[in-house]
């Protein structure tokens, strides 16, 4: 293991969709299902794959519940979501000044 | 190619791989969520119709004095308006209350939650201190005159006003300001703050007219309001631009 950049980025984080899903949820305390879908422009299968992978990562919550008669699906990021969200927009950076960097 | 509203692709595109495109797309995400979060047009209006609703309760609650002795003989005096004194806390705190509900349900109307909560604790527990502060400074004249010697001085004319009602209001915007990461709300907040700070005077300071609080009311008021405006004009402006 080099300390090049590229070996700080997480399989789980590092991948659009659920960089997505960590930023949209991090912004918000807590996001609704349909909100993400519309927002990333998902279909429903596609985006609970993504949440499900979160989930067992322990970076999301999902909690599911009903509002009325209207079930309702909402998503929380943990603080190891956080955490790791974080890593990952350092390491891009980290990985963007290092490729400048050779390229100059 | 996908995200339409603001152009930034998120789904698979040839450059979707690349450091630099993930953290432009993320950091539209974050934009789009902090607009569609923000509604500060509302505890604006609020905290707007609070200020104006005030005017009867300085105007018609009769101001009390609450004198003491001092060392070295004569006294102190406070006189405050009784009625107002009452009115803020009550108001205030109804206010925090429709402003967490309107948040709450817009959050469940769009599916995304703000961090409001930070704004209304610190806004209720600004509200409970300055209202404690005010009744005791009431009650302890010489205590304020003889030891923290706060004359009758600007400066300790600007600080009560900081501490005032309005101050607490200006204090709570601040920190939604941050909250939203709202450039206009700041600029509105600096104004209000400002308005509400400086000392405007009608009339003497012997006879001093039962309106003499109706400038300052009025003008703090009154920027909340178009703020208020200024605030929702802008965010249908910009959702109607990124429709």
């Amino acid at each position: 293991m080099t300390d090049h950049p590229v070996n700080g980025l997480d399989d789980i984080v590092h991948q659009r969709v659920r960089l997505g899903i960590l930023a949209i949820a991090h912004q918000a305390r807590r996001v609704e299902f349909s909100y993400l879908r519309a927002e990333l422009d998902l279909s429903a299968g596609n985006l609970s794959q993504h949440l499900n992978v979160l989930d067992k990562a322990g970076l999301i919550t999902i909690e599911k519940g009903y509002e009325g008669k209207r079930p309702r699906t909402w998503i929380q990021v943990t603080k190891g979501g956080r955490r790791a969200m974080h890593h990952e927009i350092a390491t891009l950076k980290a990985l963007i000044q290092r490729l400048e960097a050779t390229v100059t | 190619m996908v995200c339409k509203p603001d152009g930034v692709t998120y789904e698979t595109t040839p450059a979707a791989g690349d450091p630099r495109h993930l953290l432009t797309a993320t950091r539209e995400l974050t934009l789009r969520v902090r607009r569609k979060q923000r509604a500060a047009w509302l505890p604006l209006l609020v905290f707007a119709a609070a200020t104006l609703a005030a005017i009867p309760f300085y105007r018609y609650g009769h101001p009390t004095r609450h004198c003491s002795s001092v060392n070295g003989g004569g006294q102190v005096c406070t006189v405050y308006p009784t009625l107002a004194l009452w009115y803020w806390p009550v108001a205030l705190l109804l206010a925090y209350i429709g402003i967490s509900w309107f948040y709450v349900h817009r959050a469940r109307q769009r599916g995304v939650c703000s961090r409001v909560r930070p704004f209304v604790v610190f806004g209720v527990l600004a509200v409970v201190l300055a209202t404690s502060g005010e009744f005791w400074s009431i009650d302890h004249p010489a205590f304020l005159a003889e030891s923290l010697h706060l004359g009758p001085s600007q400066t300790t004319s600007v600080l009560f006003r900081v501490a005032s009602p309005a101050g607490v209001i200006g204090l709570a915007l601040l920190w939604l300001a941050w909250i939203e990461r709202s450039w206009l709300l700041l600029a509105i907040t600096t104004v209000y703050l400002i308005v509400v700070v400086i000392p405007i005077f009608i009339g003497s300071i012997t006879h001093p007219s039962p309106w003499a609080f109706l400038p300052h009311v009025l003008l703090g008021g009154g920027v909340l309001l178009l703020g208020s405006v200024a605030l929702a004009g802008a965010q249908r402006a910009r959702g109607r631009s990124s429709a």
